[in-house]
């Protein structure tokens, strides 16, 4: 969550605060546990869930660039919703869209407003309705491309990639011809949004890494 | 906590308003009392009657999610001949030059597969159109062929012919039964409507005593027994739930009208004619939920445990829900081409138990929550204000709402 110590143990108190049946149930040096129960109280599309979930938080202090992590202990979620991992975690969404969102100042509190008590939404909307109300990722590897073809407003792989690349690899000059292939400048076409991979190091970062993994895991194929 | 009694009297209280109005009535009657008239002066000799939801006294205010919706109400205008006196296209050829001709019907004149939508100016601010079935008495010999396939032989007689476009102007007979159709219905409600009649019809005339003199006038098509009001109310649920399963094909997927009638009058008949709305409805969920298991067991196994259970069958992996009038129409057709259709209608089912009868248990407040995704917080909100629950919850905001991502 790249945040120091204190920082993060202030956004737990009021994340207690905002979930007062959550409590703390282990602390250390690298990691605090939070466990107990969340009262989602929400609304989108013409429906609304008002229940209360079991989970278990654990909220990495290093300073490294971990993201919290949440388990469902209640035995809510079906066993064959898709949308867990095998050891019991909720998969909220991609690691870049979380990371890239804290980097933005996402702090606990709107990391449960903004992820988590739409997850459980999603799970109960697709339940009843048997879709899901904001779609899904795709796994494993599409899944990290979908992400960023939100984040470049792009619907094409290839495109989405030549942006990718350029925004991990490439110094920003905004009079550069796209590389989407328009033909039109950066600043008047894809430009807005690979600008901030530019201005801050940590998402580059993320580009970075995330451009690696794919060329890594794409080359296994070839 | 407000007591459960009181709850299902509130949620019957929601359905009531999606009735049509004693004024709407008397309005759709003249309509058609005068369109029959306009016939035969033109030399058109025809019974015009209601036939669906108005026959049966089970409308249902469409488009539920829109409280300006129109009514859309459906006649069946059956000629005096028979099939054999008049082929399908003169018959369809010669109502359409009768309504032509008017200066009345002429210029709202809308056609259609089976029928001519007529529709009129909004009475006290509420759309209202009519569906006009040309149709003609069916032939004997066809007559006699049904009554041996039929399981309610004695309905038979009212079949009726009616022409369908197959092609551009091309027109061929289709055969059905809507009076033999409600007569079944009427049947099977009758018990229902006799039990506690005089209270509900003395009520019906107390709050519309400028409408009729008498409690005799009102025409019984006002009155909804526990069983009518039980289909209104899964009607009702169904338009609120379909409309959320996605715009494109909500209404391919969506269970027709005809379907609940059908399975909720059978269903009833082996109830209590003194079963309250509430109870009444758990028992046709309850039974249909039954008629689900034949998704995963075989039909063999399900009629040896389930042998008084045949509304709906599925020999041969072939789903069947015989219209009780007329043996040559299943009306789950559709659900033999589109496997979405049962699997969806048993999931609906589902949701309709946990929705309306589960929620009896909950707190006020959860109750409220269950009611407004049941149907329509707008709805809901307007009619009981803040009786269960001052709260509101917090919007999701969708624009930058997050995707779960698919574990491997």
């Amino acid at each position: 969550m790249n945040l120091d110590k204190n920082e993060i143990r202030e956004q737990v108190k009021q994340l207690l605060s905002t979930y007062p049946k959550l409590n703390i149930v282990k602390s250390d040096n690298s990691t605090i546990h939070l466990a107990g129960s969340i009262y989602v109280y929400r609304n989108a599309l013409n429906y609304t869930v008002q229940k209360n979930y079991m989970v278990e938080i654990t909220i990495p202090i290093s300073e490294s660039n971990t993201l919290p992590k949440i388990r469902e202990t209640g035995n809510v979620i079906s066993d064959n919703y898709p949308h867990r991992y095998q050891n019991g975690e909720l998969c909220l969404e991609t690691e870049t869209s979380m990371r890239l969102r804290f980097i933005d100042g996402l702090d606990l509190v709107a990391w449960m407003d903004e992820y988590v008590e739409p997850y459980f939404f999603s799970y109960e909307y697709y339940t009843r309705f048997g879709k899901y109300p904001f779609g899904e990722r795709p796994h494993y590897l599409d899944g990290i491309i979908n992400t960023y073809q939100d984040i470049f407003h792009t619907t094409d792989f290839i495109e989405t990639s030549k942006l990718l690349i350029y925004a991990a690899e490439s110094v920003y000059r905004g009079h550069a011809t796209c590389p989407c292939g328009s033909g039109v400048k950066l600043r008047n076409c894809h430009g807005k949004y690979i600008l901030p991979f530019a201005l801050d190091k940590r998402k580059r970062n993320i580009a970075i890494s995330d451009l690696n993994f794919i060329r890594k895991e794409i080359s296994k194929y070839e | 906590m407000i007591s459960v009694f009181e709850r299902q009297t509130d949620i019957l209280k929601l359905i009531s308003q999606l009735d049509i109005s004693p004024t709407m009535y008397k309005n759709a009657e003249e309509k058609y009392k005068s369109l029959a008239a306009f016939l035969e002066k033109n030399g058109i000799l025809a019974d015009i009657y209601p036939q669906g939801s108005f026959a049966f006294g089970t409308v249902v205010r469409p488009s539920a999610n829109d409280p300006n919706a129109n009514y859309d109400l459906d006649f069946i205008c059956q000629l005096r001949i028979t099939r054999d006196d008049i082929a399908p296209s003169k018959l369809r050829q010669d109502i359409e030059d009768a309504l032509l001709s008017s200066n009345v019907y002429g210029g709202k004149l809308i056609k259609c597969g089976e029928c001519f939508t007529i529709e009129y100016a909004d009475i006290s601010g509420i759309g209202f159109s009519i569906d006009i079935v040309p149709a003609v008495d069916e032939s004997q010999h066809i007559k006699n062929e049904l009554f041996k396939l039929s399981n309610n032989p004695l309905l038979i007689d009212t079949s009726i012919a009616i022409p369908r476009e197959n092609g551009k102007r091309n027109y061929n007979w289709i055969t059905n039964n809507p009076r033999g159709f409600k007569k079944w219905f009427d049947d099977i409600n009758k018990p229902f409507l006799d039990y506690n009649r005089d209270e509900r019809r003395a009520m019906i005339f107390e709050n519309n005593q400028t409408l009729f003199n008498s409690v005799d006038d009102i025409p019984s098509v006002l009155e909804h027994s526990a069983l009518q009001r039980v289909i209104q109310i899964l009607k009702y649920h169904r338009d609120m739930y379909y409309k959320n399963l996605s715009v494109e094909n909500h209404d391919e997927l969506k269970p027709i009208s005809a379907i609940i009638n059908t399975l909720a009058a059978e269903i009833a008949q082996n109830a209590s004619p003194a079963s309250d709305v509430f109870t009444l409805l758990a028992y046709v969920l309850n039974t249909l939920d039954i008629y689900g298991m034949q998704q995963t067991i075989s039909f063999e196994e399900f009629r040896q445990n389930h042998s008084t259970c045949t509304a709906i069958t599925r020999e041969n992996g072939k789903w069947l829900i015989q219209n009780p009038a007329n043996p040559q129409d299943n009306l789950a057709d559709k659900w033999n081409s589109n496997a979405n259709i049962p699997k969806m209608f048993f999931k609906w089912v589902t949701i309709c138990h946990k929705d309306l009868i589960e929620s009896m248990k909950l707190s006020d407040h959860q109750f409220y929550t269950e009611m407004s995704n049941a149907f329509g917080e707008e709805n809901v909100r307007s009619n009981w204000g803040s009786k269960y629950t001052t709260s509101s919850p917090k919007p999701i905001n969708t624009s930058v709402v997050s995707k779960p991502y698919r574990a491997l």
